[in-house]
Order: C-alpha cells, then structure tokens, then sequence
C-alpha cells in the first residue's frame, strides 16, 4: 500500500474537501485531453485489442459511450489467452426523449445490426444499445447522427441528459417546456468539436483546445443532471435532480395557462456507496423563482458554481448536493445572487400528485391522441409472443406524430389523430405491446436499472430479477387484499441510483448476488426520500418483512393511504429512525451489519474447504439461503475454472442445462456415453445441443459394448457387484477422465436431494475428488423442476411422455408401469443413483 | 466382425485394431480408390485420373475414408480392406515454446478440426486424439528436427514473422527463445485469422511481449472483421516501405502456414514489395528474392 492512500484523511474528514488534496486521477486525465479528445482515435485504430486505452475509458464518457466487458466469459477466456470479450454502450442525448418515427426506425435498425438487438430506454428518458464492439462504434455513432442523433455528453463529468415532464396531453406547455429542455441541453453541451472530429471525420483541430465558457477546461467534478417539471405530475423525480425547474403556470391552470416561469430545484442526487455514510441520496432544495427569460442565465450559473466550488479530490464526494451541504444553502443562494447580479424571489406554490406515468389512450388538448405502452424495464426486445421491437418498427412505419420516452423507462406513442388510434391499436395488439397495460400497478410501475450481465457496477440482479420479485410481491398484496394498490417499487444493482430507488415507497439495493439493502417509506410524489429498513438480506426476509408491514398497512391504513406514507405516520419517526441509525452505526463501525455479506467471497482451496467444516457450513448455508441461478452465478464468480457441467441428459436434464449454459455459453458439458443410452436420448442430446447451443464433450470407455460384453458378459445382471464394476467401467472411469483431460476445476451436476435416499443430505458445495462440486437445485422438487422448464419453453425427454420418469441406460431403466415401486426404477432397485457422484479420488 | 483376426504382412490384429491403431482412416489415397471402383463398379475414372488432380484433391479436402466406403458400398473382406489402406502415419507438429522460457515441456498449436458441435469437416485424426486423451496420459511423439527454420545465430538480426492461423506457432517459441537470449535484434510479427474476438491465438501474450519490448512490431490481418477480406499478405504490402528496409538490412523473413493459398500469396506479395520499394522490374526482384533465398534468409514452414 502506497504512503499516499495512508496518508489520504479518513472518509469523515474529506467532507470538507481540503484543498490541499491531491486531484482525482480523472481530473489529470480532463486536464491533459485537449478538448476530450484524448488518444481515442488511436485507440479506435489499434488493432491489436477490442479495448480502448485505460486514460480513454474515462473520456469516452463524455461522448456517450462506456466501455464494458461480458462479466459471464472473463474466465474462459482468459484460459484461452483472449483478452475480455470488451464492447461499449452507448447512450444518446435526447432532451425530453422524444424521436421521430424516422429516428426510431433507425435506432431499431442499428440495434439489430451493431448491438445486442434490444433498445433500452433508460429513466432519463434517453436510449442504449449495449454490446457493439469496437470495430463498430463508429459506424454506429454515424447511423445515430444520420438521423440527427448524438450521444455527446449522455455520460460524464457534464450536464447530462436534460429530462421533461413527457406527457403532452394536459396543454400547450407541454411544448414549451420541451423546447426549453432543448435549449438547456445545448446551452450546457460541451463546446469541444472532438465529438464532430472522432466520431464523424470533422475537421481535425489544430492549436489549442476550444474555450469551455461555462464547463472549464476540466469540466464538471462530476456527472450533473437537470429536469424540468410540470405539476402536479412529478414523473422527472425534479427533486433527484442537480439542478431542476418546476413550471409555474398563471392562474388560468393546465388547460390554458401561460408559462409564468420556474421554481428553481438545487442539490437533489441520489448515488451513495454501500457502507460510507458520508455518502447519501439527497433532495434538492427549492430555492426560488425565475421567469422563462432567466431560465439559461441561472442555469449556466448553478452549473458554473459547481464547476468552482465541487471537489476535485473525491469523486464520492463531487456532486452538487455535497458543495452545498458543505457550505450550507444560504451560502449557495448567496453566492447564485451574487453571480447573478440579482436576488431571485420567492419560490411559488406548487402541487404534485403523482410521479408515475398515466398508461393507455388518452386525449390531448388539441384533440390528438396519446397512447402510453408499459414497456418493462425498458427493454425493447423481441420474444416470444411479446415481440415489441418488430411491433414498434411496424407502428414507426405508418405513425404521423412522434415518441416519446418517458422518465420511468415507458413509452408514448404521441400526436397520433383519432383516424390512426384503430391502426395503431391492432399492431400493438399483434405484438403483445398491450398485455403490461393489464397487470397490477405495482408492477405497470416497478423499475429496475441495467445491472447484470452488462453493467460492471452492479453487484446483484436487477432488471433480470424484476419480473420474479414484483410477482412475490404480487402475491403479498393479494393475501392482504390489496390487489390494486398503487405501490411503487424500485430495483437497483447498485447505490448509485440509476433507477431513483431512493425515492420509491418499496427499493431494493444490490449489496451482493441475492442480497439487498430494503429501503422503505418514501412518498409517491418524489419529495421525500425512504430510509434503509433491513440491510443486506435475501428475499426470504425481505418478503416476510413486506408481508409483517402490509398486514399491518392492510388493517390500520386511513383512507386512501399510501403505504410509504402510513410507514412514516406509524412507524417512520420511532422504528425507522432506530434501524436507520443502527444501521448506520454498524457501517461506520467498520463491521459488517451479516456476516453472509462474506460468505460469497471464498478463498479456499477444495482441500480446506473438505477440512473446515464451520466454513463449509457457512457456504453452504448462504448458497442454501439464495436462488438456484444466483447459486450458479456465485460459483462462477467465486470458485476456480475451468468449469464443467455434467448431464446424463435424462428426463429433466434441461433444467440444469438451462441453468448454467445461460450463465456462462460454451461451459463444456461432459456427457459419460455408456453405449447403452437410449435412442431417445441421442435425439434428446441433439434437440437441447440446438435449443441451447451447449458445447458437449462426450466420454466414453475405450471399450466398445460387444467386446466389453464379451469379456464380461451382462455384468448390469449380475448383482451389486456386477453392478459396481459396470458403472466403474463404463460411467466413473470415462468421467474421472473427462474432468482430469479437461482441467475441470469445478464441476456442476444437477442432483436433488428428493432424487434417492443417498442424496438425501446433498449440499449446494462439495468437495469431490479434490474438485468443487457445485449442485445448483439440489433442494428442488419435482413440482420446481416442472416449472422451471415450462417457464423456459424446455423440453422434457421424449421418453417422459412414455412413463419413464428416471432415465439412465436402456437395460437398467424401466418405465413407471412396468414395476411396483419408485425404488426400482434403475438399475432394478440397488441403486437410484446413476454411478459417478460418489467419484472419489 | 470387428473382433475379426485379421493377419496382414505378417502381424495379426482384431479388425478393430488395425483400424484403430494402424491404418490411415481420415486421408483417402489412390489404391483405396481403385480397389473401390474394383469392388462397387463404379465409374471413378476422374478421381483417378492422373492428369487431372483436381477432383481427388477436393474429395481429399471433405470427405474421409469412411464416407467413401458409405458412398460406394461394396463387399470387402476383412483382410481386403485391411490390405487397401494406407498403415497410419504420425502428423507432424511445430514446437510453439522454447525450452529457454518453459523448460521441460513442448507447447503445441492444435486446431482441433471437426469439433462435436461442428461436423462440416471431417474429424482430424491428431487433434481429437490429443483433445480426447486424458492429461498426464503418455502418447507416442519423435522430434524431426529442422536445421532451417530456426532463428537467426546472429542475436543482432532482425526477425520477420508471418503466422497466421497455427501458423504462428513456432514464432511463439522464437520470441521466447530471442527474449531469453537477450538478442538484440528486432521481432516483427505478422499474425492473421478470421476474427479479432475469437481467433487471436496468444493474444494476451503478443500484447504482453509488445509491452516487455519482447515482440517490436505486430501487424494483424483479420479476414472477417470488415466488409473485404484481408489477410496478412495485404498486410505485407501496406507495410512494404519498412518491410525492405528490414530486409535491406539483413533481417531475416520465416513463412509458416498454409501451403496452398497462403504461402504463393505471401510470395507474390513480397515480390511486388521488393519491385516497388526497389524499383526493380518483375526480373530483378525475383532475383532480389531468390538471392534472399540463397542466403538462407528466406525461410519457409508450410504444409
């Protein structure tokens, strides 16, 4: 450890951000970019790697893009001497987020052509494509900006996308403010050409970088975020906001008002980091009024502020909300004064409402026509029966107005004339585009940011684990009689926020695979921020904590309540404050609030973990505490490769198949061929080596079946002996050979407990023939089995629909009629079990 | 019949085995041809004729011993067929390490050629064999040395290198040999496959040595990674300018790879290098070349 980091104050003391500190090495790298540009097009133009230059990474935000590599295939192909399979994300500035219907089309082309064939709408209101490779990236730039569409300052130590209230029904103003969403964007947008020069062959600059008036030669401290309102509809969380502005309308209201001006919104942020409770989400303060005339004036103004006064030496510590807690608001305010050569007045009153989105048709002041489509998380995808990307290039194709994206990732297919509604609404029927429209609120509601497999931040499942939770917490609200509840629920990977979950009434905060922190008791209007209820917990105890409190909501609630506000009538100053500050206290104390916060990371070899069986316990008893897929996920993460699964491809082989080939693609999958496998299973095999493109490895003893028979005749036949030795000869021996030629460090094998009485006390982790054993449903049932592959469209073996429910090798294997109990099913009832999983050394 | 005790030029084996272990059963030659135009009647009097080579040299490059068999059926006895193939031979590897940097081993480069997920081509015979063999198992390997394409005695000398594919083994194991040498002459590198992402053999490794100053230059030629092909021999060209420097100054220029299109392409390449950057007309740089040749300095490994 260098005398540097000892020497850096500790985490309390950089509050005040002495000058005196050293300048964070992004800083060095702004300061010596030239205008951004940095050595990106040498980057572009090495040949030699699918990477940018490490200095490159940070500037290449500033453009849009962030590089990012495939977390799931770092391993493998590491052993394959390649570098990590590295592509780029890129995110484009949409102030407002509306594109036209020409736009759309576009950005759903190149989706298809250069990313990952899905558009994510992000909650600012703008779009990413993820996945495009390096040779790429500039091709896909320039199919952005064909269509007038650029990316620049969408990430980075800059103004960041400017957001609008999207929904345009209520008024005129919705333009207005719109329009003033615009001008905000391009006022605050780097000056630099390097975008123009990198991206799209503009004239290369000669001499010294171009003058930033308002950004500085280093630009911003950090990323800065600024949104525009109009109430009582609060779906821009304007208090999440650096810099936001509240439209204040005469008194003649939403139908025909005039824009009178703005109150001005300060120091709103939501990142914090896990255990520095230095770190916090914050809600900005209102601080005043402006007319439309001043509205780029104080903009520039708060923006240059920041600018002089955030730290540079901490980049925890760098957003607005910090200077300002730093020095106080009235300094802030006296400072914007005095910059501004004049006092602003006091803020007006204002009302929000709501801070969802309105979903379905809905009738705009001029007559047109506005249709509000949920769109998960989202993602614009094609699946099956929801092919929602095609849906909407089809409806782009014949749509006259234009899209518009909203803040909480859904979409408005806007302007639309009342002839076009019965079009519109057909193709949104043939695409499966309406179904979300029906569900609970809850879930028409729920967001969730990227996180796994893309975002290199996140530490647990987000978007992917959506879907699974909210129907729990269905399932919670219907018990208590709650079915239609408004409820707003947010899942992150990580505390830095991406999905606003400070300011949802339920959030859920990646701490770990399958861990969270639970936050509770936020309003649904955006103003007041939930508090931390349970640290790091799995979803067991977060839905029995949901359950206790919904119980309690569902008999005490006044009417029309909303559960975050009951939690904080009832609970919030006495139980809520208490776990906050115990919390709190944990973290600060340096000591872990579980120690199942560790237990993911594993350090042993196979051998100590054999001989520490308090450790062992632990392991197992956090993997036994979380899902099947994360249990797969952590074993890739944390135990050594290479990796193996092994599958008998019986009757319900897909299941793990599924499991862990979604994980990580092209995981050999040794296959122990006896030579007495069913013809069913060969065609089983090569249906499953289609659907799931597995990587089989077949094995087999070196003994063809007529000279083994001939040598020991029918051995399966003669007793627990014969037996023995058949499965030593044709199964143990051929798999002990195909983990040892493969390297295989860590094997995957789909046994369940429920399977055979031996396997009765089977654990997730093992040690076996000095390997990791890893057993990812071990405590599954038949029934979770069943639901797991019809959930995935997987297929049973063709044999099942015969009555065989155990399915090994054609002489030892019988269907369910042709015997009197369960036990007899293989290998005439000595043994349930299929022969290698004892493998010892 | 497998088990059938088959006794061919005095050694008797099960059938099994003499196909298992002696006969050649991936590479399809003449006499089997004949005896199976023999056997099936049928008419296979383009594969076998000699003047024209085209058709057996593509039936040789798809298909196996066995799809012949399948394709012509006819009635063979044990000791005929036996008799009708080929005794099988070893293939023949480049040594991709050097024991001055990995001591008591022997790196290979190993395509494996006809995996079990992709059965377009025919199964190698030597490569599933060493994909399949258990590790730590002991296998037949005899070393036949190559006085000739080894690196320059002279440290000092520059080194040209062009691998591409598994071509590039060997040139691993130069770099490391020089590196450990401490030579001081330079090694340039030309490397080429179909796709950045997944067919940069030892990637990590060129990256590394470019840091150390092991490997000085590498030029990449990835064939599918944009519109038009490219393969190293357009490499070759772009860099000709520096290219005939290196050679005017005494470097040395190794050829590893494909024989059939590589190698006549990278030849046609550095013969127009040398004409332009030489000034030469088509004559002189053949002698240029050939002169290059007879000072030893232009080698070639090609199969």
């Amino acid at each position: 450890m260098s005398t540097e980091v000892l020497e850096r104050p500790t985490a309390s003391e950089s509050v005040l951000a002495p000058k005196h500190q050293p300048e964070s090495a992004v800083e060095k790298i702004k300061k010596a970019s030239r205008g951004l540009r940095g050595t990106l097009v040498e980057s572009l133009h090495d040949p030699l790697t699918g990477a940018i230059r490490e200095s490159d990474t940070q500037l290449i935000k500033f453009h849009g893009s962030y590089m990012q590599d495939d977390r799931d295939l770092r391993a493998e192909r590491e052993h394959q001497k390649l570098e990590p399979a590295y592509s780029f994300m890129i995110r484009t500035r949409l102030p407002g987020g509306v594109v036209t219907p020409r736009q759309w089309l576009a950005l759903s082309g190149l989706c298809r052509t250069h990313a990952t064939g899905t558009l994510r709408m992000t909650t600012r209101q703008a779009f990413q494509v993820h996945g495009v490779i390096k040779k790429d990236l500039k091709k896909t730039m320039q199919a952005m900006n064909a269509v007038l569409i650029d990316s620049i300052a969408a990430c980075g130590d800059v103004n960041r996308n400017v957001m609008a209230s999207s929904n345009p029904v209520e008024s005129k103003l919705h333009q207005e403010v719109y329009d003033w969403s615009v001008k905000l964007s391009e006022h605050l947008k780097p000056k630099t050409r390097a975008y123009h020069e990198i991206w799209l062959d503009g004239e290369k600059l000669v001499g010294p970088a171009e003058e930033e008036p308002i950004l500085g030669p280093v630009y911003l401290p950090r990323k800065f975020k600024t949104g525009i309102v109009v109430p009582p509809h609060n779906d821009v969380d304007v208090f999440s906001q650096d810099l936001g502005f509240i439209a204040i309308l005469d008194e003649e209201g939403l139908e025909e008002g005039k824009l009178l001006g703005f109150n001005l919104v300060v120091g709103g942020g939501l990142g914090a980091t896990h255990g520095e409770p230095q770190t916090y989400p914050r809600v900005g303060d209102v601080i005043g009024f402006l007319t439309p005339e001043q509205t780029l004036k104080v903009a520039e103004t708060v923006v240059m502020i920041q600018r002089d006064f955030g730290d540079r030496t901490e980049r925890k510590h760098a957003r607005l909300k910090y200077t300002i807690d730093d020095r106080g608001i009235a300094w802030f305010k006296a400072e914007l004064n005095r910059r501004l050569g004049f006092e602003l007045p006091p803020a007006r009153p204002y009302k929000f409402t709501t801070q969802g989105d309105r979903f379905g048709w809905l009738r705009g002041h001029d007559g047109r026509w506005h249709l509000t489509l949920r769109i998960e998380s989202g993602r614009v995808a094609d699946r099956p029966g929801a092919m929602h990307l095609t849906g909407l290039e089809k409806i782009a194709a014949i749509h006259q107005g234009d899209f518009r994206l909203t803040p909480n990732q859904n979409l408005i297919i806007a302007n639309v004339p009342a002839s076009e509604c019965m079009k519109i609404d057909q193709l949104v029927a043939d695409h499966g585009l309406a179904k979300s429209l029906l569900t609970s609120p809850v879930r028409r509601d729920a967001l969730a940011c990227v996180a796994l497999p893309t975002c290199g931040l996140s530490m647990a499942e987000a978007e992917r684990y959506l879907p699974s939770f909210t129907e729990k917490v269905e399932g919670v609200l219907v018990k208590h009689g709650l079915k239609n509840l408004p409820l707003t629920l947010r899942i992150t990977g990580c505390p830095n926020g991406c999905a606003r979950p400070y300011l949802a009434e339920i959030a859920l905060i990646g701490r770990a695979p399958g861990r969270y922190t639970l936050r509770l008791g936020a309003d649904a209007i955006g103003q007041r921020l939930n508090v931390i209820y349970r640290d790091n917990i799995d979803e067991n105890a977060i839905l029995t904590a949901l359950d206790e409190l919904i119980g309690r909501f569902s008999a005490e609630r006044q009417p029309d309540e909303r559960f975050g506000d009951f939690l904080w009538r009832a609970h919030g100053a006495h139980a809520g404050e208490t776990r906050v500050s115990e919390s709190v206290a944990r973290e600060v104390n340096g000591s872990s609030p579980d120690m199942l916060a560790d237990a993911p990371r594993l350090a042993l070899t196979p051998a100590e973990f054999a001989a520490d069986a308090a450790a062992a316990a632990q392991v197992n008893e956090w993997l036994a505490s979380v899902d099947a897929e994360t249990r797969v996920r952590w074993s890739l993460a944390n135990l050594p490769g290479p990796f193996a699964l092994s599958s008998s491809f019986g009757a319900q082989a897909a299941v793990s198949l599924h499991l862990v080939a979604s994980q990580q693609a092209r995981i050999p999958v040794v296959l122990i061929d006896t030579g007495y496998l069913f013809p069913e299973t060969y065609q089983f095999i090569e249906q499953l080596t289609k659907k799931l493109t597995l990587n089989i490895q077949r094995f087999s003893s070196p003994q063809p079946v007529g000279e083994f028979e001939a040598q020991y005749g029918k051995l399966w036949e003669q007793g627990r002996d014969g037996l023995n030795q058949y499965l030593e000869l044709r199964k143990v021996e051929p798999m002990r050979r195909s983990l040892k030629s493969l390297g295989i460090k860590t094997w995957f094998a789909g046994l369940r407990r429920s399977q055979a009485a031996s396997r009765a006390a089977l654990n997730p982790l093992e040690v076996r023939d000095g390997r990791f054993k890893v057993h990812p449903i071990f405590d599954w049932s038949d029934r979770d089995v069943y639901l797991y592959l019809k959930a995935h469209g997987l297929p049973y073996h063709p044999l099942w629909d015969k009555g065989y429910v155990s399915i090994g090798d054609w002489h030892s294997t019988k269907a369910l009629h042709e015997v009197d109990s369960a036990e007899e099913l293989r290998f005439s009832g000595l043994k349930r079990e299929c022969g290698i999983h004892g493998l010892e050394g | 019949m497998r088990q059938a005790s088959v006794t061919h030029d005095g050694k008797t084996h099960t059938l099994l085995e003499w196909l298992r272990d002696e006969r050649e059963l991936t590479r399809i030659a003449r006499p089997l041809l004949t005896q199976v135009a023999e056997r099936s009647k049928a008419d296979l009097s383009e594969l076998l004729d000699t003047r024209n080579p085209a058709a057996l040299t593509k039936l040789t490059a798809t298909s196996q011993v066995a799809d012949v068999l399948a394709k012509y059926p006819a009635e063979w006895t044990p000791e005929a067929l036996v008799a009708a193939l080929r005794p099988v031979t070893g293939r023949v590897y480049s040594i991709a390490s050097s024991p001055a940097a990995v001591g008591d081993e022997a790196h290979l480069t190993v395509a494996v050629v006809g995996s079990d997920t992709d059965r377009r081509l025919p199964a190698g015979a030597a490569s599933h064999f060493v994909v399949n063999t258990p590790v730590d198992s002991n296998v037949q390997v005899w070393i036949e040395r190559n006085e000739r394409f080894r690196v320059p005695a002279d440290g000092a000398r520059d080194i040209i290198m062009i691998g591409p594919g598994t071509g590039v083994a060997p040139f691993r194991g130069f770099v490391q040999e020089r590196e450990a040498a401490g030579a001081s002459g330079r090694n340039w590198l030309f490397f080429g496959g179909r796709s950045l992402y997944h067919d940069f053999l030892y990637q990590l490794e060129w990256q590394q040595a470019l840091k150390r100053n092991a490997l000085h230059r590498l030029d990449v030629a990835f064939s599918r990674d944009q519109d038009q092909k490219i393969y190293v021999q357009h490499r070759l060209k772009e860099a000709g300018k520096d290219l005939y420097a290196w050679l005017s100054n005494g470097a040395y220029l190794y050829v590893c790879g494909d024989a059939t299109a590589m190698a006549p392409d990278v030849h046609a390449a550095l013969l127009d290098v040398v004409r332009e950057q030489g000034g030469m007309d088509a004559d002189d740089a053949q002698a240029w070349v050939a002169d290059l040749t007879a000072d030893g300095r232009y080698l070639r490994d090609v199969y």
